[in-house]
């Protein structure tokens, strides 16, 4: 009785060898400056009674653990103004400096258009290192940006979904 | 200099006299080959030549003898003397290493100290700007207010200044990855500024990030021993991370388990 429930207690505590982290945000984020922001995020998805080995907090995500990484982002973009063509950009910023090659660009054109724009990155970080999703537009009028879509009949789509996994 | 530095050394002064001493030999060896008949081999007399044997004997094995010991007390005292120099080096570094993780420490604490100062002036700011019914009184509150925080902001910013200057004094004496460690976490802390919102209200953003991270760089120096001047294994601080992650988890939203 005593063996099992040791073996339950230590199921329901699995601390996992390699760290790894998914995160969405169920929040439309339109772009309303020039300037670069962060995506925020709004989840962290289940990790089988484990402890989290990467924690986030809104857009930053924080790393708990040294080692190589694979970072996969998968923004859902739109936008609802506007028929020109308009540019939207996304890319990895590491302790608030931007990391180089992570850049990504999809170019919107009408209210209609929705697409998927993978951002995918491998790269060495540190414990305490934090990373942000940064995304940036041509236009801060009309309304480009992610967006969380809730068709009828199906999952929700999140405005992103980010997939962390340590590599080594 | 290591035991087995010093036995090659020593091995090296030995092969120096084995060299000397079997060349005299030979050519002392082929010289006493012509010896005369009535000379007996270490005779010393009149008319006869020395042998090789006791030539090497006499004069070239007392003279190597003396040059070989005169040879290995100067190696000694060299290796001495090198010996010397490499412990007050290694010292040196070591001081350096235990002064540096010292002051990081402190930095990083007055650093957490001024970014919860100024997170409670932010919080004690909204309160006295939110019961504020007086238009004037609510702009000269809230210019004494970023006044304050602005000098906060720059004390952080000399505090971080100084952080990065200790880091790079000592780059040679920690691991990369405890450099970028530090650097990583510096970087971040130098962006952090407050934001005046839309509704005149301010906030820190990143308040709660920026404490973990410094908790997490806490944790390394902590970890630090002054008496083998090193840091525990990573892994061990890896995997203790439960109480960041609660700390975090009461904050992060929504999560499906």
């Amino acid at each position: 009785m005593s063996d099992n429930l040791d073996t339950i207690v230590s199921q329901s505590s699995r601390d996992y060898r390699k760290a790894f982290g998914q995160f969405s945000s169920s929040k439309t984020q339109r772009i309303k400056t020039l300037k670069a922001i962060e995506v925020e995020l709004d989840s962290q998805e289940h990790i089988a009674h484990g402890t989290h080995s990467i924690d986030f907090d809104k857009g930053d995500i924080l790393i708990k653990q040294s080692g190589m990484y694979l970072i996969i982002a998968a923004p859902q973009v739109g936008k609802y103004r506007g028929t020109r063509n308009r540019w939207i950009d996304f890319w990895i910023r590491v302790n608030n400096v931007d990391l180089a090659n992570s850049n990504v660009r999809r170019i919107l054109t009408d209210s209609q258009e929705k697409d998927v724009i993978p951002l995918n990155i491998v790269t060495a970080l540190n414990r305490g290192d934090t990373i942000n999703v940064m995304m940036a537009a041509e236009s801060d009028s009309e309304g480009i940006g992610i967006e969380h879509i809730e068709p009828f009949g199906a999952p929700s789509i999140p405005s992103i979904i980010i997939t962390i996994v340590q590599l080594d | 200099m290591t035991s087995f530095d010093i036995s090659y050394s020593k091995f090296h002064s030995i092969l120096l006299f084995m060299i000397l001493f079997l060349g005299m030999f030979s050519i002392h060896s082929a010289f006493a080959a012509s010896v005369s008949p009535d000379c007996v081999m270490f005779e010393i007399k009149k008319g006869c030549e020395n042998g090789g044997w006791l030539q090497i004997l006499i004069g070239d094995g007392i003279t190597g003898a003396f040059l070989s010991l005169l040879f290995h007390w100067m190696s000694t005292k060299t290796q001495k003397k090198l010996s010397t120099i490499i412990e007050s080096q290694e010292e040196l570094r070591n001081k350096r290493k235990d002064y540096t993780v010292m002051q990081m420490k402190t930095l990083f604490n007055s650093v957490l100290f001024t970014l919860g100062g100024i997170n409670k002036q932010i919080s004690n700011f909204k309160n006295i700007y939110e019961s504020e019914k007086n238009e004037d009184k609510r702009i000269w509150l809230k210019g004494i207010m970023l006044s304050e925080i602005r000098a906060e902001e720059g004390k952080m910013g000399r505090i971080l200044q100084s952080a990065r200057n200790t880091l790079i004094a000592a780059s040679d004496v920690f691991d990369p990855e405890i450099t970028n460690l530090i650097s990583g976490t510096i970087t971040y802390l130098v962006e952090i500024n407050i934001q005046e919102e839309e509704d005149g209200s301010i906030t820190l953003p990143k308040f709660e990030v920026s404490k973990t991270k410094i908790k997490y760089l806490d944790e390394v120096f902590t970890s630090y021993s002054f008496i083998t001047h090193s840091f525990e294994e990573h892994t061990n601080r890896n995997t203790s991370n439960n109480q960041t992650t609660q700390i975090l988890e009461t904050r992060g939203g929504k999560k499906y388990e």
